[in-house]
């Protein structure tokens, strides 16, 4: 036998138990098993013999042999007798003995049905000679019995679960108790069931049950205690694995239909809690305080928090008192979300939670700064879920975490504290879904600065991504300094920032452009209250240097000139303004001068918007001077030589919509216009800008002709000076479309004779020219110019482009 | 493909369509551009958003002034093929000026438009056209849509697709379109988001000779 190192008979009859004894003997000649091994083999051993033990016990069932019977399952019972198995070996064993006593229950159930008196059964197999069978066999019958409603089922279960006391081996007590609890699942007297009434009623259920657990948690506490300090924790990980038996009682005090919140209140969590904190236990108390909050109803937690907390303060100090709060904090939380209206409005439940944390913290006293914080996580997170309207909740949590940071000194915090402050940062901006909640929050700055600046960023970059999805609306300037003040990581530079690295980041630009974007959020249908949200900005964009207001200035610029048309609308009307279209010109002014040598493309196509807007808001001397300052910014900071072209380009597509200005204010411009395009590096740009230069000659009312065939003949001037002879005939066939397009408009200094001349020069040069990629591109352009004129001409278009002679160029193999 | 229906609309609906069987490949081109952000406008309207989705769209055509990286990567997700040429307040200089992309039948020219002078001449459009010996010219700059046949050439204006503020321009509609070109056709959708919010279509046809 592996259980006594005796040798086994197998009809030693199971009245007489033999001497028990815990020897192993290893017999000579065998080698050393691991641990692992010895445990496999004494389970397979075991199995072996309940497996037997069991078909024997079946065949006398059949055969109504119930003494055979019952001596078989004695035996095999007696396996679980076992003092070697690990507890998860030990569940094996008895989950395969379990499976067979089945039988056993089969048969008095069948039994039962015939009329038998179940007494007689009760009776006999207390016979068994030792405690273990006698106990297993006795609750076997008795779950039957009381089925049988031949007894109440109270006298049955209160019976059973005394007389399961006489097992006092943690372990096999407990998996005794538990057989106990799932025979007795269905067949307790609770409320509607059919044991109700002559059974008893779900008081004594409750005794049951509350019995069972608090002999069970005695026996379980027990193991603490049991053999030599050196395998504390190996005896504390197997009572871990065994948590779950105690447990189960409490799960089936849940289930009884008749517990309802008085009975939970005043009856089942009391007696639970007495048992918490009488059996002074580290790990009986933890597991159990979290076993109540997982297993009983939300709204049961939220009527007996103050009993379940005080109970807290009192456990043993190594109980991991933060977890068991923090749980308990987010379940409600969830509860909350899910049904809102459930929260009793009669209790201060924030508060309790506050002063309890309070004393929690106070009760351990070397709670180190991540586990308050953490706790301070839960608590915000519970404000705001159950009490979304109560800023003042959210804000209290901020301050004592403000305060308590402070008393530390400026420490460098570990990784996980900095989550915790982040998180308390960035969930109330999260929750409340809209940015002027959050300002509100007086705290909230002072918290922020206990954070590094990549911290600080990363929760101002929050704040802005929040008014962006949200789209969010500012309106008053006093919020706006406020915000400003929440992103101050993002706007203002700090000593530890690295400058010089950050320039060229990717990550850096994304964020400034969020910061950019803020402006598209400010908005007051009041024009001058406008106004000065867009100061606050300007001034508050400042702070960031050159490096920022690249990026921070531009749109600033576009909300300005928008809020132009809508203040000259107002001056339209009359009304008296503090901030006139004037006063705005200036700021944009400023803003464009601030940005001329960071940006200069930018800055000058900025003033060029600009002067638009001045000019059609009709300030004719301010829309020069912006015009001017394009100017300037070309010439002082516009060098490269592409740049330059498309700059010149640019301004002679602005200067047309210019309508306002003076007739000799408009020729200026024009005119140093076209000699910026003259002066051009490159002989192409040139060709290409005077060409484009020539359209400012022919606007609206002030049409010169002939400055504009001044233009076309100066162009191809320029042209022809190329030396590239590819090159130049495809400048001669951009210049003949500006011709063509003159013709067509009716510049009467456009003759047929300069398109003619024009085109046999092309068809000259073109007849000289191979075949690469470039000649080909200008044959197919000149092609469709052609094309183009032959349509016009088939239209019978009276003078436009009748009298040009294509057919020469169609010889030319076109 | 169902000329009926808008595709993007089409997409985001269940509807069964029978295509033609020498239409097997799918062609959608996306046309857009001028959204200006964060410049002029914050973001795209969330209506267009929610109908520029992945997978459907086979090209994209940007005409410029997006103006940032960021726009870049959210064109790229939408569609990995897209073309943009520079726009004049583009922060990007490395696009081009112009583009010349052949797609199926048609020769599709791309431009900014801040380049022809003077800004929105159809005459010097064309004149573009012709340089770059192009079927369809697309460019932005107005931020108003247009599209029109001329001398046998179609020329198209996607608009600003965020409406964004110009000060050469009064009133802009959020606007872009999407071209279905298959054999020697395009018909041309033009999405736009009319004051009271709601995304209007409408399609014009263009075949070339």
């Amino acid at each position: 036998s592996h259980r006594t190192g005796y040798p086994t008979h197998p009809s030693v009859p199971y009245l007489q138990g033999g001497p028990f004894r815990n020897v192993h003997r290893r017999m000579a000649g065998t080698e050393v098993l691991s641990p692992e091994e010895e445990q496999e083999k004494w389970l397979e051993d075991a199995t072996t013999v309940v497996k037997q033990q069991a078909f024997f016990m079946k065949r006398a069932l059949d055969n109504g042999n119930l003494r055979d019977a019952l001596k078989h399952s004695s035996n095999m019972i007696c396996e679980l007798r076992t003092s070697l198995l690990t507890p998860k070996n030990y569940y094996e064993l008895y989950m395969q003995t379990f499976d067979e006593l089945r039988y056993l229950e089969m048969y008095f159930t069948e039994e039962m049905k015939k009329g038998r008196r179940m007494m007689e059964f009760y009776e006999l197999v207390q016979h068994a000679g030792n405690i273990l069978p006698r106990n297993y066999l006795l609750v076997t019958v008795g779950s039957v019995y009381i089925k049988s409603a031949q007894a109440p089922a109270k006298d049955i279960l209160k019976d059973m679960v005394e007389m399961t006391r006489g097992v006092q081996h943690p372990t096999r007590g407990l998996f005794l108790r538990n057989y106990l609890l799932q025979m007795t699942k269905d067949k307790l007297p609770d409320v509607g069931s059919e044991y109700e009434g002559q059974g008893g009623n779900v008081r004594d259920a409750l005794d049951f049950i509350l019995l069972n657990f608090t002999e069970m948690n005695k026996l379980w506490v027990r193991m603490q205690h049991q053999g030599p300090v050196r395998d504390r924790e190996k005896r504390e990980k197997e009572r871990l694995d065994l948590r779950i038996l105690v447990g189960t009682n409490l799960v089936r005090l849940s289930q009884l239909e008749g517990v309802d919140l008085e009975l939970y209140k005043e009856f089942v969590l009391p007696r639970i809690l007495e048992q918490a904190i009488s059996c002074k236990d580290q790990i009986a108390q933890a597991y159990l305080m979290d076993c109540v909050i997982q297993v009983f109803p939300d709204e049961y937690h939220l009527q007996t928090l103050e009993i379940f907390l005080s109970t807290c303060t009192q456990l043993q100090q190594g109980v991991d008192l933060k977890t068991i709060l923090i749980n308990l904090m987010n379940r409600l939380a969830n509860f909350a979300t899910a049904q809102p209206e459930q929260i009793p409005e009669d209790v201060k439940i924030f508060n309790i939670f506050t002063v309890y944390v309070a004393k929690v913290i106070q009760h351990q006293s070397n709670m180190e700064l991540t586990d308050i914080l953490s706790l301070q996580v839960a608590l915000l997170n519970f404000a705001l879920r159950c009490y979304p309207d109560r800023l003042d909740y959210v804000d209290h949590v901020l301050g004592f975490c403000t305060q308590m940071l402070g008393k530390l000194g400026t420490r460098k915090l570990e990784k996980v504290s900095t989550k915790y402050i982040v998180q308390l940062l960035t969930l109330p901006v999260d929750a409340y879904k809209n940015i002027l909640t959050v300002l509100e929050l007086q705290n909230y700055p002072e918290l922020m600065t206990f954070l590094d600046a990549a911290m600080r960023k990363k929760v101002a970059i929050d704040i802005l991504k929040s008014v962006a999805q949200f789209s969010t609306t500012i309106s008053e300037p006093d919020k706006v300094e406020k915000l400003f003040n929440f992103i101050k990581p993002l706007t203002e530079a700090e000593e530890e920032d690295e400058e010089e690295e950050q320039v060229l980041d990717e990550d850096f630009q994304e964020e400034q452009y969020l910061v950019a974007r803020l402006v598209r959020f400010l908005d007051n249908e009041d024009s001058d209250t406008l106004f000065k949200l867009y100061a606050i900005a300007r001034k508050n964009y400042a702070k960031g240097g050159e490096k920022r207001i690249k990026y921070t200035l531009v749109p600033l610029v576009f909300c300005s000139l928008e809020l132009c048309g809508v203040v000259k609308a107002r001056e339209n009307e009359g009304e008296e303004l503090q901030f006139g279209c004037k006063k705005i010109f200036q700021f944009v002014h400023e803003i464009c001068r601030a940005l001329s040598s960071i940006l200069p493309d930018i800055a000058m196509r900025l003033f060029l918007q600009a002067a638009k807007v001045a000019d059609e808001c009709e300030y004719e001397s301010i829309a020069y001077e912006f015009v001017t300052q394009a100017f300037v910014v070309y010439e002082d900071e516009i060098s490269g030589s592409r740049a330059q072209y498309g700059a010149v380009n640019i301004i002679s597509g602005a200067l047309p919509a210019m309508q306002n200005l003076s007739e000799e204010n408009f020729d200026t411009l024009i005119t140093k216009t076209t000699q910026h395009s003259a002066k051009l590096l490159k002989k192409p740009d040139q060709c290409r800008a005077v060409a484009n230069a020539s359209h400012l000659f022919w606007v609206g009312d002030t049409r010169d002709g002939r400055r504009v065939l001044e233009c076309l003949q100066r162009a191809l001037k320029i042209a022809n000076s190329s030396m590239d002879a590819a090159a130049n005939v495809s400048l001669f066939a951009e210049v003949l479309d500006h011709f063509l397009y003159y013709m067509e408009e009716g510049n009467e200094e456009v003759k047929p004779q300069h398109i003619t001349e024009l085109m046999d020069l092309i068809n000259e040069k073109l007849a000289e020219l191979g075949d690469d990629e470039q000649v080909a591109r200008v044959r197919r352009h000149y092609g469709n110019t052609l094309r183009h004129i032959k349509s016009k001409q088939a239209e019978g278009d009276a003078g436009s482009l009748a009298d040009i002679d294509i057919t020469q160029a169609i010889k030319v193999g076109l | 493909s169902c000329s009926l229906i808008p595709p993007l609309l089409l997409c985001s609906c269940v509807c069964v369509c029978v295509c033609a069987p020498e239409q097997a490949v799918v062609m959608l081109v996306l046309g857009l551009g001028d959204l200006h952000i964060p410049h002029r406008a914050a973001d795209l309207p969330p209506k267009f958003k929610s109908l520029l989705v992945p997978g459907k769209i086979q090209h994209v055509l940007c005409t410029g002034n997006l103006c940032t990286k960021e726009q870049h990567d959210f064109l790229k997700s939408i569609c990995p093929d897209i073309h943009i040429v520079r726009g004049d307040f583009d922060e990007v200089s490395t696009y081009p000026e112009t583009k010349v992309i052949t797609m199926g039948n048609f020769k599709v020219g791309l431009c900014h438009g801040h380049q022809v002078v003077p800004w929105g001449d159809p005459e010097m459009l064309a004149v573009l056209q012709r340089q770059l010996d192009v079927d369809v010219l697309v460019v932005g700059h107005t931020h108003k849509f247009k599209a029109y046949e001329y001398e046998g050439r179609f020329i198209v204006n996607p608009g600003s697709a965020t409406g964004a503020y110009s000060a050469f321009e009064s009133e802009s509609t959020p606007s872009f379109i999407l071209m279905d070109i298959h054999g020697n056709t395009v018909v041309t959708f033009v999405y736009q988001l009319s004051p009271e919010g709601d995304v209007k279509v409408e399609k014009i046809e263009y075949t070339k000779a």
